[in-house]
């Protein structure tokens, strides 16, 4: 009449087993990586982050970029990231052995940027990007990022990192666009997502097939 | 690597034998007789099989069909 | 009925010559009205804030909704800005509403089922409090860019902290309720709700633990994220609208669950299925294929439990379809119970790698989590709140015509959320695979649906404010008391 232990136990045990399954044997599996260092360059692979883009991360965090980009590569045998030019590889679970937390992202509203350090390489269209999509990418319904940076009036020199602003939204005369530490941070966050751009011995470049 | 393998293999062998060693138990101590009674302890005097409990606010509740018994 | 009850305790009970095995207290009706007044305030607040925070998340659902169409709607104010208010929405709905409405509809189950009045419910008001003050802490962080966004796990640490503390305060006294339960047999209700209150805490320390308190190397987060993420709904929601679904349509046309024996299989294989989902959000990502492989196998075999659930719901009701029109509640929890068993089976094939190879990263899984998070669990909790509520305040509904707009707003518009979303998604997921196409295209051509998307969630919103006005009306007593029907049980009892 009294069914409880069963029940109790019944509903530790099979819980017991997913997290075994799930948490604990990924965290031996996959969560005790050291870098690959190159024999000839002395070079970390993958390359460890520099302070500014640690905390460009988490600005990245904090402005959800993460629910329109993703920062994964399928195998060509699993999608066609790799023919869309998102990445030399896939990517794999050492790839992200620096990042403090990993977006790896479930919706593409916007493109993958596991790469996109690689692909936009520029600080410049970066800035310009955040701070006009539409002019720069037209088409494209990212919002503007324009509380990223600042209207100021330019005092003898205009400032090297100014924002090339594009019409519609030049300032008027005399102004310029400049980015806050946030966006400075951000940008270097995202300059350096190279993340597949390195052959590892686990994952080879793939040539994508169409 | 070979580890993790091992330990994934151990640790459902020792779930499964748990969870057999349990339902025996369970199945001895007549746990598992008599399942279909426990629908019917939502029911009572108030509130007994055949009535129903809820309906929009102002209406009576419209028959039900009766129970297959 | 004979509307008789003063004499009841003499009558010999129904129950003990349909079932010998079990022990009734006689005057149940009375011990019922006794437990609902003790549980009255702490499940009464738990509906009150869950519907409050269901209003504000679908405020930030419709913002994020427009900001698809709109990119530079409010755009400049950086707690306004798309990737802020999304997940403000998610965790408001989430931790808000469903949750509050998860722990109302479990705390009164629990004590109906075991057929006590909760001890100490003084803890149960503070343990409120506290949830609530986290949940607003958490937004209020997400909004000023506190948000960690990690999915489902988006609140800054300090806010988990006071959701897990308050959390737990409500399970240890859930397990108390039932540990000082009369005798007599256990209902399977009870298991849900124990094993949901139980499972929870443990998905919500592990993955905040892992992921923000002792962070492991990143490549662990995505598979621990999912598995919190997938287990969230599978292991705490869903259980939570099965065991008020296992309930309430017995109860509400008065007819014993069609086959117990299935309930029970249906629990375990839940348990033990669900437990192992969540990988599949990550196929083709950078994690050990064995552990997308279970998931997907795991995923697949939610089938059983589902089907099981569904065949179990549709024999119970056979022959009283009629009924939903009817009770409310039933109309609420049938539309829920058929959104369950359809959002699972597509569940279940959105796991399948050639599929989700499509339908990943796409609309397709939004409208999937809509159907499944309101489709089936908001809808059936919308049920629960409709037979509970008048049972605690010993009032009728005010409106007969402000719940059924609730109903047809709510079920028409999540109907047509899930279907623009999914056109959309599959629409972005082929253009995704196909790499002659622009990436631009897959985002253009999901803007008509969105559009759509944003009229059904204005649709669903005015259900949520037709339902807050009944709420807020019930709460006030407005309206004449009736003597029936929803108090059907003790009209006379109500008057003495």
């Amino acid at each position: 009449m009294n069914r409880m232990p069963l029940l109790l136990i019944g509903i530790f045990l099979t819980f017991l087993t997913s997290w075994i399954g799930l948490v604990a044997t990924p965290y031996f599996q996959i969560g005790q990586y050291k870098p690959e260092v190159d024999e000839i360059t002395k070079d970390s692979v993958p390359p460890p982050f520099s302070g500014q883009a640690d905390q460009g991360s988490v600005v990245y965090a904090s402005n959800g970029c993460i629910y329109c980009h993703s920062q994964q590569v399928r195998p060509s045998e699993a999608g066609a990231d790799l023919a869309r030019g998102w990445g030399a590889r896939r990517t794999v679970a050492r790839d992200y052995m620096y990042d403090k937390v990993a977006y790896f992202g479930t919706m593409r509203t916007g493109p993958d940027l596991s790469n996109i350090g690689a692909r936009q390489p520029s600080v410049d269209w970066h800035y310009q990007h955040l701070y006009q999509p539409q002019v720069v990418s037209p088409g494209s319904i990212m919002p503007p990022f324009r509380f990223l940076f600042e209207k100021r009036r330019i005092l003898g020199q205009p400032a090297i990192d100014a924002v090339k602003v594009l019409p519609p939204d030049q300032p008027e005369p005399g102004y310029e666009i400049v980015p806050t530490q946030d966006a400075r941070a951000l940008v270097q966050y995202l300059i350096s997502l190279k993340r597949s751009s390195y052959p590892l011995p686990e994952a080879p470049e793939e040539t994508p097939s169409k | 690597m070979s580890y993790t393998y091992l330990f994934i293999a151990g640790a459902i062998a020792a779930a499964s034998v748990f969870a057999i060693l349990a339902f025996y138990w369970a199945a001895k101590h007549g746990h598992l007789q008599n399942v279909e009674s426990g629908a019917k302890i939502i029911f009572d005097d108030g509130e007994p099989i055949g009535q129903a409990t809820d309906a929009f606010p102002g209406h009576q509740p419209g028959t039900l069909t009766k129970l297959r018994r | 009925m004979s509307p008789a009850v003063a004499d009841l305790p003499s009558k010999p009970s129904l129950l003990e010559s349909i079932s010998p095995t079990s022990v009734e207290p006689v005057e149940d009706k009375a011990e019922r009205v006794e437990i609902d007044r003790a549980m009255r305030g702490p499940v009464l607040l738990f509906f009150g804030a869950a519907i409050a925070w269901l209003l504000i998340g679908s405020l930030f659902a419709l913002l994020t909704s427009l900001k698809f169409n709109l990119p530079d709607f409010i755009a400049d104010y950086a707690p306004m800005t798309f990737g802020r208010v999304r997940p403000a929405h998610l965790n408001s709905v989430i931790y808000g509403w469903s949750a509050q409405a998860a722990v109302g509809v479990g705390l009164w189950l629990m004590a109906r089922l075991c057929r006590v009045a909760v001890r100490h419910g003084g803890i149960l008001y503070a343990a409120w409090a506290l949830y609530n003050f986290g949940v607003l802490l958490g937004v209020l962080g997400i909004l000023s860019g506190a948000g960690s966004s990690v999915e489902y796990l988006e609140f800054p640490r300090w806010a988990s902290v006071v959701i897990f503390a308050a959390f737990a305060l409500i399970a240890i006294w859930t397990v108390i309720m039932f540990r000082f339960r009369k005798p007599g047999h256990v209902y399977v209700s009870q298991w849900f709700i124990l094993a949901a209150f139980f499972w929870f805490p443990w998905l919500y320390a592990t993955a905040n633990l892992i992921i923000f308190f002792l962070p492991v190397q990143a490549a662990v987060q995505g598979p621990v994220n999912w598995w919190f993420g997938h287990n969230v709904l599978g292991l705490f929601f869903t259980p939570i609208g099965l065991a008020a679904a296992y309930y309430l349509i017995p109860k509400v046309i008065g007819r014993p669950v069609h086959s117990y024996y299935l309930s029970i299989l249906g629990f375990w294989s839940l348990a033990f299925f669900y437990s192992w989902n969540g990988m599949h959000h990550l196929i083709g990502g950078p994690f050990p294929a064995w552990m997308i492989s279970a998931s997907v196998v795991a995923s697949f075999m939610m089938v059983v439990p589902v089907v099981t659930t569904g065949i179990n719901h549709h024999f119970t009701m056979k022959g009283n379809f009629g009924a939903l029109r009817w009770s409310p509640t039933l109309r609420f929890t049938v539309f829920g119970a058929v959104a369950y068993t359809l959002a699972s089976l597509q569940g279940s094939s959105m796991a399948i790698r050639s599929w989700n190879q499509i339908t990943h990263f796409t609309h397709y899984t939004i409208g999937h989590a809509h159907l499944g998070m309101y489709g089936f669990f908001t809808m059936v909790m919308f049920g629960s709140i409709y037979y509970i509520v008048p049972r605690l305040v010993e009032w009728e509904w005010p409106s007969a015509s402000l719940i059924r707009w609730h109903f047809w707003l709510s079920a028409v518009g999540v109907a047509v959320m899930f279907a623009s979303l999914s056109v959309a998604g599959l629409m972005q997921g082929w253009a995704l695979e196909n790499p002659d196409i622009p990436f631009l295209a897959s985002t253009n051509f999901t803007l008509p649906f969105l559009w759509m998307r944003s009229v059904s969630g204005i649709m669903m919103t005015a259900g949520h404010v037709a339902f807050a006005a009944s709420f807020a009306l019930i709460m006030l007593k407005a309206g004449t008391r009736h003597t029936r029907p929803t108090l059907l049980a003790n009209p006379d009892e109500a008057a003495a």
